[in-house]
């Protein structure tokens, strides 16, 4: 109990005291949240007090905000069209959909404004969406005021869906309550929840207050700094955190809470990470503990420090599966079963995955809508990173009974087979299907980085991330700030770089079209001076037959661009005699030979022999051999037949 | 017999017919050798001047072999048509080795090797065709039946939140599967055995009657049959480890590999073999219940000694005359009637008194 009412002494003072004055991030809002779980109607009942400073230049009359949950209303919302709701037959029974409804909302001591809340569709023009309103201010809020806000909102939740919701007794309770928009450029950026689409939001202080039934076990954003049991049978847990931009909670009853500390001396972390495991899957447990320890450690060796005194992650329970992988500040989803072998690194990943969002969305507060690379793509470099690093290159994804599979191989597969349809950079919702947004947003952009970082060199690269978390942290970055930090600390100019591989959908793909050797004949012919065809007889006049030199080979190297991106290239060729020879070639052109005249005979010849395309998409022929074939082909064509053999034994009637 | 010596009986007249074996093995090969044929040159087309050719070669890299999957659509989709004609081909060839191997195991011992094989093949061939037609039929009631079971593990499953219970429930589901799978199998067998016993062309009643003989027998005929398939399952353990224990980096080493393949699948070849003389004394002694018996097949019947045939049995008129072995088998036996196509010969082999192979 003492150690209960310190807690609330604290956050009093903190709240009284320093509203808006957050530690390391510009506090642009405040939220005081309270919340009733009624998991008998599925429904958050709740309330807000939300401070919003006007950080820009000029009077605000109006307020926008985003009412995410409206998304899963019906089958005519922006979000539930784009994921192909209008073609689909099938129907949702009616305690799956979610909504919110905000009941009242004024200023303090002013009139209820609900009733002039009206609903905007700035993206698509869809006016069945209703997530994201305005409101008409009584007075505008002057430039460097501050405006506060008492709403009433009752949050139905839907059947999990895209990172919210319940199953069974299991809640993921994100995007639950009215969150104000980004006020930037003189203009609110306040986007409508697509299908593809994250969040984008402002920092600042929150606080909330969750009452559930006693029996349920609740993890949220930030530090639990009270809890109180209440006379009707409830719970009240009270969580805080500054230096944020969203607050999300879970509640079930079959949560299994374990705590252990992170302690990291250089560069300094202390933090308490809470592990909420469904009893269900309980022996994944330790494969959880172990990667976020990993991800902690990496993240905070590499970009900087972890600052937040808490991590929370959560494990769905079965068939969540749609909770699954999340992130939200200092909280966040993992992805498991009972049954994932311990060489399928399918939790490890999304655990180092998600938490890494603590940073790229978290700390570096990207916008999600307009530019998803920012964090999913910097996230995916820095996960593959991680696995790497802590599982081995080649297995990071997969290790189990012989199978071993790494995650660039993993990531590059999606980019290979993709088609040629959209840039990375691009608004969430403009992407032609949401395997487009998928393997642009995620994997193409985590092998760009890759591709950068072969580039730069690895030191180089490592300063660059730095550089652009410490640049960046607590403040909204686009995708210049990020092509300027590189060029800045690289030195360089990469905008021939960015340009292609980050704005144009075009493909990387350099080979070897053409590898031939051959013994250079005699001379034949007429030569200067009447020397004759061979074996003739001299004609008055001719040259004499040059001497034909002894064991000279012409060797021919033929590279070529197959894709459009153009990307300087280096080609190492191996003679017989053990010589190298490296050529480089700008790729420009479509194709380019190279010609030696040798006592040895070319062996092989390699484009980018150090692997620094990762975003080529066929590294198949790349390189070549003089003296084709080999056993690989009796190889692998033994083991097909070795188990059609067996199929046909098998299935024979 | 009992059924442990039904089926060493089973495998050793597999293992004293090596040209049996051989001709199954072939017919294996043969089957599967186009698809290799495919393949090597669409690798060695696409991939053989490659360096990364080079070192699959020492070292299979599933990054490398995945990426190679990516981006040979065309080939794959080539080779999975290859592979499903293939196999389209060899399910007929088979039925023209199951009236084969049929007649060889009850047919005159004495005769030529390929000329029963062979000859049983073809006069077998028709019915054999239409008997594995009919036996989709019995995909139905297995198919409800799974429905029930599933049904049932659904309702043993309500609470999803015990995902273990249903990780194992999935498991049996896939063995409940397996299990209607190879109950189908086997009743196809014994299906054709009574056609080639009893020399039938009403298949599809034969394919009744072997229902009810395996349901009637279902402890001893599936005891038989998995015996057999643990005979199986070792061959197929033995071949696993000594195939994992070739490194298949040289080609004397991947061409060592590939003999081992040609022992396990001549071996499985046997077991077939086996599998099915076993099967076929079963039925013959459960219906004579003279143990220790062997038979052989007569020569095809003229259409008038068929019809005749048939109307004996229609009539029902004879009855065998044999120990009771309870209501069930008393009821298969009446169905049983001696049939003047199956013959006996003594246990020494001996040819049979009134042999009516040359009988038109």
């Amino acid at each position: 109990m003492r150690r209960t009412a310190v807690r609330c002494l604290l956050v009093a003072s903190v709240l009284a005291g320093s509203v808006l004055e957050g530690g390391l991030a510009k506090a642009i809002v405040s939220y005081d949240l309270k919340a009733r779980l009624r998991p008998e109607i599925r429904t958050v009942e709740g309330s807000e007090t939300l401070t919003w400073l006007n950080d820009s230049g000029g009077p605000v009359p109006e307020l926008r905000f985003h009412l995410y949950l409206n998304a899963f209303r019906n089958n005519r919302s922006t979000f539930m069209v784009e994921r192909g709701a209008l073609a689909s037959k099938s129907v949702r029974p009616a305690e799956d959909w979610g909504s919110i409804e905000v009941k009242s909302l004024r200023v303090p001591g002013g009139k209820d404004l609900a009733s002039t809340l009206e609903f905007i569709h700035p993206d698509d023009g869809n006016t069945d969406d209703r997530t994201v309103a305005r409101v008409l201010l009584p007075t505008p809020v002057p430039p460097g005021g501050r405006v506060t806000l008492e709403i009433e909102f009752v949050s139905r939740l839907p059947k999990v869906i895209a990172r919210s919701g319940y199953v069974g007794e299991f809640y993921l309770v994100g995007q639950w309550f009215p969150k104000i928009g980004v006020f930037q450029n003189g203009a609110w950026n306040c986007h409508q929840y697509h299908g593809n689409s994250e969040f984008y939001a402002d920092y600042g202080l929150f606080k909330a207050e969750l009452t559930v039934p006693a029996q349920y076990v609740v993890g949220a954003t930030g530090k639990r700094v009270a809890e109180r049991a209440n006379a009707d049978g409830t719970k009240t847990y009270t969580h805080y955190q500054d230096d944020i931009h969203d607050f999300a909670w879970t509640a079930c009853p079959d949560f299994r809470e374990f705590h252990e500390f992170f302690v990291l001396e250089d560069p300094k972390v202390e933090t308490e990470m809470i592990f909420l495991v469904h009893r269900a899957h309980l022996g994944i447990k330790d494969r959880y503990v172990r990667s976020l320890r990993q991800g902690i450690e990496f993240y905070s060796r590499n970009y900087g420090a972890y600052p937040y005194p808490t991590i929370t992650l959560v494990d769905p329970a079965p068939g969540a599966v749609s909770a699954g992988g999340m992130e939200y500040p200092t909280f966040f989803t993992a992805d498991s079963t009972s049954y994932m072998p311990a060489g399928v690194r399918m939790p490890e990943m999304v655990t180092i995955h998600e938490f890494g969002h603590n940073y790229w969305y978290g700390m570096v507060g990207s916008n999600e809508f307009e530019e998803a690379w920012l964090d999913e793509g910097i996230n995916t470099y820095s996960e593959i990173k991680a696995m790497d690093r802590y599982y081995g290159a080649d297995r990071s994804m997969i290790d189990w009974g012989g199978l071993r599979i790494g995650e660039i191989a993993y990531q590059r597969l999606s980019v290979i087979g993709s088609g040629r349809f959209d840039p990375i950079l691009k608004s969430s919702w403009g992407f032609i299907g949401p395997s487009s947004y998928s393997l642009n947003v995620y994997a193409k952009a985590g092998l760009m980085l890759l591709t950068l970082e072969k580039m730069l060199g690895e030191p180089v690269m490592a300063k660059v991330m730095r550089t652009y978390f410490e640049t960046w942290k607590f403040r909204h970055p686009t995708s210049r700030d990020f092509i300027r930090v590189a060029q800045d600390v690289s030195g360089r100019d990469l905008g021939w770089f960015f340009g292609q591989a980050l704005e144009s959908p075009d493909k990387l793909d350099y080979g070897i079209s053409d590898l031939r050797t051959y013994e250079i004949a005699p001379p034949d012919g007429l030569f200067e001076g009447g020397k004759p065809l061979s074996g003739g007889e001299a004609r008055p006049g001719a040259d004499p037959k040059p001497p034909r030199a002894p064991g000279l080979f012409r060797s021919e190297v033929t590279v070529a661009r197959y894709g459009e991106m153009i990307f300087p290239q280096e080609i190492l060729v191996t003679f017989e005699n053990g010589d190298k020879v490296r050529e480089f070639w700008d790729g420009r052109d479509r194709w380019k030979r190279f010609v030696y005249d040798q006592g040895s005979r070319v062996r092989s010849a390699e484009i980018d022999p150090e692997g620094r395309m990762m975003l080529d998409v066929n590294s198949l022929n790349n390189s070549r051999v003089i003296d084709a074939g080999g056993p690989a082909a009796m190889k692998f064509g033994a083991g097909l037949l070795k188990w059609f053999q067996g199929l046909l034994s098998f299935i024979a009637p | 017999m009992t059924i442990l010596a039904l089926a060493v009986k089973g495998l050793r007249d597999a293992v004293s017919r090596p040209k049996m074996v051989f001709v199954l093995w072939l017919g294996n090969l043969l089957a599967a050798v186009p698809l290799y044929l495919l393949f090597t040159g669409a690798f060695n087309a696409s991939l053989g001047a490659s360096g990364l050719a080079r070192g699959l070669a020492a070292k299979t890299d599933m990054n490398v072999l995945l990426e190679i999957l990516t981006t040979s659509g065309p080939a794959i989709r080539d080779l999975v048509r290859a592979a499903l004609g293939l196999t389209l081909v060899y399910e007929f060839a088979w039925i023209f080795f199951a009236g084969g191997i049929l007649q060889t195991l009850l047919g005159d011992a004495a005769a030529p090797f390929a000329s029963e094989f062979f000859s049983g093949g073809g006069r077998f061939y028709g019915r054999f065709f239409r008997l594995t037609l009919f036996s989709f039929l019995l995909w139905l009631p297995a198919g409800a039946l799974f429905i029930v079971f599933d049904g049932i593990l659904s309702a043993v499953q309500s609470d999803p939140n015990r995902e273990q219970l249903g990780f194992f429930l999935v498991l049996a589901r896939y063995a409940f599967a397996f299990a209607l799978l190879h109950l189908i199998r086997m009743i196809l067998d014994y299906a054709r055995i009574r056609v080639a016993v009893r020399d039938s062309r009403d298949v599809f009643a034969e394919l009744g009657r072997a229902v009810r003989f395996v349901l009637g027998r279902l402890g001893r005929t599936l005891a038989l049959y998995y015996l057999l398939g643990l005979a199986g399952l070792a061959i197929l353990v033995l071949f696993w480890i000594l195939d994992s224990a070739l490194p298949k980096t040289t080609p004397a080493a991947i061409l060592a590999a590939l003999v081992l393949t040609q022992v396990f699948i001549a071996a499985r070849s046997g077991l077939r073999i086996a599998s099915q003389s076993a099967q076929a004394a079963f039925y013959l002694q459960e219906i004579k219940t003279g143990g220790g018996k062997a038979y052989r097949l007569a020569a095809p019947a003229s259409a008038g000694a068929a019809q005749d045939a048939r109307g004996k049995m229609d009539q029902g008129s004879e009855k065998i005359q044999a120990g009771v072995q309870g209501d069930a088998d008393q009821a298969e036996r009446q169905e049983e009637k001696p049939d003047q196509r199956v013959e006996e010969k003594d246990q020494e082999g001996q040819r049979p008194t009134n042999d009516k192979q040359d009988q038109p």
